[in-house]
C-alpha cells in the first residue's frame, strides 16, 4: 500500500470518484428547473460546488489542486455575474426599468418560459457554484501553507 | 475576570429579558398581519398587503410567468436585493483570493 | 397565550446562546461559531415570521383551486441572507488563518496584548 497521507481510505475515494459526476447533474437539474420547481441558482449552485468539496475531502489539496485549476472557476464567476447584470440591463433597454422580465414567457409552468428568470438562475447558478468552490480551494490553500510554514519553523527550530 | 465574566453574563440577560418582551407584540405563529380586506360577493377574505399580491399574480404571464414564486421575487420583484448579495459574494471571492493567491505564486516560481 | 410565541422564543434563545458563546468564549474560532448560531436565529425568525396555518412552500405545481402558500417574501430574504453568511463567514475564517500566521494564537487576550 502506497497510500499517501492527505488522501482518505480507497473505499471513499472511489464512492466519491462514482457520485461526482451524478451530483454535478443533480446541481444543474436544480439550477435549469429553478423556476417551476423548488430550488434555483443559490441551490443548485451550492449543490453543484459540493461536488468540488468532496473530492477536496476525499483527495485532499494535493491531490485536487492539479485537476481543478481555480483561476478557470474565477474566469466563470466573474462570466456569471457579467451575465447577470446584462440581464437586467435587457429589461432596462426593452421597458426602462432594470430587472423587467421580458423575452418569451410562454406558458407558466413549463421548461421554456417566464422570460429571463431562467437564464438569470444559470447565471446566479454559475456564479455561485465557482465562487463557493473558489473559496473552498483557496481556504485549503492556506490552511496547506500554513502548515507548510508550521513544519518549516518547527525544523528551523530544532536546528 | 470572574468580575467580567459576570457583567457579560447579566448583559446577556437582559438582552434576553428585552427580546422575551418583544417578541409578544408580534402577531402570532401562524397568523400574519392582514391588512387588506377584499369583498368577494356577500362575504370578506383578509389578505396581506404584498406577499399574496405575489402569489396570485407571479404565476400570470403578463408579471413574471413563474410558478416558483420565491424566485419570481429574487429575480423580477427585488431584483436589486439579488444584485447587492451577488456582489457580496464576488467581494468576498475577491478579497479571500487576495489573501492567499501570492503563497501559490511565490511557490511556483521555486 | 405563550402557545402562539414558542416558535419565536426558540429563535430568540438561540439567538441569546449565540451571543453568550460571543461574549464569553476567547477562542477565535469558537466566536466564528457564536456568529453563525446568532445568523443561523435570525433565519429562523424570519422564517416563522412568514408562516401561515397550513400553508405549503409557494410554488404553483400541479394545484388546481384553492391552496394555502405561507409568505414568499420572507423566504425570499432568508435565501439571500444564507449567501451573504456564507461569504461573510468564508472571509472572516480567512481573516482568522492571517491572524493565526501573525500572532501564533487563536486566543483574543493574547492577540490583544501583543497588538504593536
Amino acid at each position: 500500500m502506497s497510500e499517501k497521507p492527505y488522501e482518505l481510505s480507497v473505499i471513499v475515494r472511489t464512492v466519491a470518484r462514482l457520485l461526482f459526476g451524478l451530483i454535478l447533474i443533480f446541481g444543474f437539474y436544480v439550477i435549469v428547473h429553478g423556476h417551476i420547481t423548488p430550488g434555483g441558482g443559490f441551490q443548485g449552485g451550492v449543490v453543484t460546488a459540493l461536488a468540488v468539496i468532496m473530492l477536496l475531502a476525499a483527495y485532499g489539496y494535493e491531490g485536487v489542486v492539479t485537476e481543478v485549476r481555480e483561476k478557470i472557476l474565477e474566469r466563470f464567476e466573474s462570466l456569471g455575474a457579467i451575465m447577470f447584470w446584462t440581464l437586467g440591463l435587457v429589461g432596462v433597454i426593452a421597458t426602462a426599468t432594470y430587472f423587467a422580465d421580458v423575452l418569451y414567457k410562454g406558458t407558466p409552468g413549463e421548461l421554456i418560459s417566464a422570460g429571463t428568470i431562467p437564464l438569470m438562475n444559470i447565471a446566479v447558478g454559475m456564479k455561485v457554484a465557482s465562487g463557493v468552490a473558489v473559496l473552498v480551494i483557496i481556504m485549503s490553500i492556506g490552511m496547506y501553507y500554513s502548515r507548510k510554514y508550521q513544519k518549516a519553523e518547527k525544523e528551523g527550530a530544532e536546528e | 475576570m470572574i468580575k467580567r465574566r459576570a457583567i457579560g453574563l447579566s448583559a446577556i440577560l437582559l438582552i434576553f429579558g428585552l427580546l422575551f418582551a418583544g417578541v409578544f407584540l408580534l402577531h402570532p405563529y401562524g397568523e400574519p398581519d392582514y391588512t387588506l380586506a377584499i369583498k368577494q360577493g356577500d362575504s370578506f377574505y383578509q389578505r396581506t398587503a404584498t406577499d399574496d399580491y405575489f402569489i396570485e399574480r407571479g404565476k400570470m404571464a403578463e408579471e413574471s410567468g413563474s410558478t416558483n414564486i420565491v424566485a419570481a421575487i429574487l429575480f423580477d420583484y427585488r431584483g436589486y436585493d439579488t444584485l447587492g448579495e451577488a456582489t457580496v459574494l464576488f467581494t468576498a471571492v475577491a478579497g479571500a483570493t487576495a489573501m492567499f493567491r501570492r503563497e501559490r505564486k511565490g511557490d511556483e516560481d521555486e | 397565550m405563550i402557545e402562539g410565541y414558542i416558535p419565536y422564543i426558540f429563535a430568540i434563545s438561540l439567538f441569546v446562546l449565540g451571543l453568550g458563546t460571543i461574549v464569553m468564549k476567547n477562542n477565535l474560532i469558537k466566536i466564528l461559531i457564536g456568529l453563525d448560531i446568532m445568523e443561523s436565529a435570525v433565519h429562523l425568525f424570519l422564517i416563522s415570521l412568514g408562516y401561515r396555518t397550513g400553508g405549503t412552500a409557494p410554488i404553483w405545481t400541479g394545484i388546481t383551486g384553492e391552496k394555502i402558500f405561507v409568505l414568499p417574501i420572507p423566504q425570499a430574504l432568508t435565501l439571500t441572507a444564507i449567501v451573504i453568511g456564507l461569504a461573510t463567514l468564508a472571509m472572516a475564517l480567512s481573516i482568522t488563518v492571517q491572524v493565526y500566521r501573525h500572532y501564533g494564537t487563536l486566543d483574543i487576550r493574547e492577540i490583544r496584548r501583543l497588538r504593536g
